[in-house]
């Protein structure tokens, strides 16, 4: 008997394994290059570096001419610039689709549900200690406006709760397809947002939700 | 066919084995509402109940080892602080609260005087990180237990697995921490009817009903939510409160309504700790109204009390504190040493 479920376990995984089939590519970019972090960009007159960036994605869902045809089998991926891979999404089967939903950041439930494994594990440094709840899009770097010491600014932009809730819909049509690639467009951010007032941004509040509201235009079908 | 059923059989046995363990290592009073934590994510057991109280008890969790969570939580105060009317941390430094008791934890949903804190799982790792509590992070943590062989070792007998993980130690922190259950003072056996109070405690029991239970809703003593219950604001400390979480301005120098079992241990009183004695709460109860706009409404309209009334709240008070529960040998220091023997 256990042999027979070792034996089917094995199986599946391995038969898992074998078949992930590439769906998504996310692609950092500011203006027209693909980010590199600690690079100096120039915006309107405005000096930028970036240092960090991470952020959670959530509950993809595929659709081919309106109708769902797949809900992603992971539900929560994190993103992180220093890791390359963990831009590219993956499915246990291939599918034409040609528009897509999926959410920036952490659902209420899960923020109210306790301590998890995995990407939602608090090493992650996604995780604020002194007020509960998951930063779900973590922007850092130095900007000439911010007049913070250095010029540094930080994005932490989550919450969970009304009014302040930051979780954010993308819905984005693509070319019907088995595999898309997007572009997350940060020059987008720092056209729409005055770092002279918001430098400082890390916890759930009025700032955070300007922030976050401009968090679905980010993503884009690269031009 | 027969293995199909044996197999079923089997798991149910052990689904019962696992359902009736957890219930003896937690107390769910009859009188009481359902705990509202969700076990089934974090099922008791003996072993890991064990491997939070050594946590608990261990400076280890502090960067320079000197501040464990017993610190500012002692058992001999029903896990609060006395000797500090606020927090006393790493370095000595001083926090700006007052440590609560701990008890009841598996019907509370909110944690800190503002409910900052969302999940009794989460709740360790704010004091864990707080600069002027403890001073590390989880990622020092994990580290610091993980080059322990002792801890280790313990990880590996717990879990089947040494690997050492932030849901490892919060769970193991949760696990502990349930098992705080204070139900033994008097007025419990007064509910379950193998005691009685005397005249002076049911009259203050009935006082207590009319102006005190709207907030401090027996059996917990707490409704859980945040009041403002008209402290004067502290310049000095200028604690918003709940507004701190909500930004709400209504929630400004509202705080989290503490239960008000074992009174006589977690003295001083207040999320600021301004009240030394009960006598001094009841006093500020039948004060006048102070001007503050979030003061609640369930005060307006103004609790008036005689001396002697006063009296005997307090004594009907006194009937909640839980002897049994402050010195139970199961929840005072261990180390992680006793894990290791066989
Ligand atoms: C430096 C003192 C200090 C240390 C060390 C400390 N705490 Fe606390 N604890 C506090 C204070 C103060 C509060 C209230 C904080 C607030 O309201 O902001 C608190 C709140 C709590 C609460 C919430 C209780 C409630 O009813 O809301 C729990 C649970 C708790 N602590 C557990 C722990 C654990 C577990 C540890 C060890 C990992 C620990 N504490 C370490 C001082 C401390
Ligand atoms: C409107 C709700 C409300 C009512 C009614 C109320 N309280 Fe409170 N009580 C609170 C809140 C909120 C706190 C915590 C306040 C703080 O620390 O800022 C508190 C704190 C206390 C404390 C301190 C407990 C501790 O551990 O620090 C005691 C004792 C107390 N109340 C007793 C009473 C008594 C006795 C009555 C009735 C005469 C009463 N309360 C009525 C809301 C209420």
């Amino acid at each position: 008997m256990k042999n027979v479920i070792t034996f089917c376990l094995l199986f599946f995984s391995i038969a898992l394994k074998a078949q992930e089939f590439k769906t998504l590519h996310f692609v950092p970019k500011f203006e027209s290059e693909t980010l590199v972090l600690q690079k100096d960009y120039n915006l309107n007159g405005i000096k930028i570096k970036l240092s960090n960036l991470k952020f959670y994605i959530s509950d993809i869902r595929y659709y081919y001419n309106d109708s769902l045809i797949c809900t992603s089998a992971q539900n929560i991926y994190l993103m992180d610039v220093l890791y390359a891979n963990s831009f590219h999404i993956y499915e246990k089967r291939s599918f034409n689709f040609n528009k897509i939903k999926f959410n920036i950041g952490i659902d209420s439930v899960t923020n109210t549900s306790g301590i998890m494994d995995g990407n939602l594990d608090p090493t992650t440094g996604m995780y604020w200690t002194w007020q509960s709840g998951y930063i779900n899009f973590k922007l850092e770097g130095v900007a000439s406006t911010s007049p913070a010491k250095y010029n540094k600014f930080y994005w932490h932009i989550g919450g969970y709760r009304y009014p302040f809730n930051a979780q954010r819909e993308v819905e984005i049509s693509t070319k019907s397809a088995n595999f898309t690639t997007l572009e997350i467009q940060l020059a987008h951010l720092f056209t729409k947002i005055d770092l002279s007032k918001l430098y400082q941004v890390m916890s759930p509040n009025t700032q955070s939700v300007q922030i976050a509201n401009e968090l679905s235009a980010l993503f884009r079908i690269p031009q | 066919m027969i293995k199909k059923h044996l197999f079923l059989i089997s798991a149910l046995i052990s689904i019962s084995f696992i359902f009736t363990k957890s219930k003896t290592l937690f107390y769910q009073p009859s009188y009481f509402p359902k705990a509202t934590y969700n076990f089934n994510k974090n099922p008791l057991d003996s072993l890991t109940i064990e491997l939070g109280r050594a946590l608990f008890y261990d400076p280890i969790l502090s960067a320079n080892n000197t501040v464990s969570c017993a610190s500012c939580h002692s058992p001999y105060n029903a896990f609060a602080h006395t000797d500090h009317e606020l927090s006393h941390g790493i370095n000595d430094s001083i926090g700006n609260r007052n440590a609560p008791a701990l008890f009841n934890l598996a019907w509370q949903n909110s944690f800190m005087w503002d409910g900052a804190v969302n999940h009794l799982d989460m709740q360790a790792l704010a004091p864990i990180s707080h600069p002027n509590e403890m001073g590390s992070n989880i990622i020092q943590v994990i580290n610091k237990l993980s080059n322990n062989s002792l801890y280790k070792k313990s990880f590996n007998k717990v879990f089947k697995d040494s690997t050492i993980t932030s849901s490892k130690i919060l769970k193991a922190l949760s696990q502990f921490q349930l098992t705080l259950v204070s139900a033994n003072s008097k007025y419990d056996r007064v509910q379950l009817g193998t005691d009685v109070f005397t005249n002076q405690e049911r009259n203050g029991y009935e006082l207590f009903k009319k102006n005190c239970n709207t907030c401090h809703t027996e059996p917990l003593f707490t409704n859980h939510s945040f009041e403002n219950n008209g402290l004067q604001i502290d310049p000095v400390l200028n604690d918003f409160g709940r507004f701190n979480i909500t930004q709400i301005d209504a929630d400004k120098f509202k705080f989290k309504v503490p239960s008000l079992r074992n009174l006589s241990y977690t003295y001083p009183y207040m999320h600021d700790g301004r009240f030394l004695s009960i006598k001094e709460v009841m006093n500020h109860y039948t004060k006048e109204a102070p001007e503050i706009k979030s003061y609640s409404v369930k005060l307006k309209i103004p609790i008036k009390l005689n001396a002697n009334e006063k009296i005997d709240i307090i004594a009907f008070l006194l009937t909640l504190n839980d002897k049994e529960f402050v010195f139970n040998k199961k929840h005072q220091y261990s180390n992680i040493t006793e894990l290791t023997k066989e």
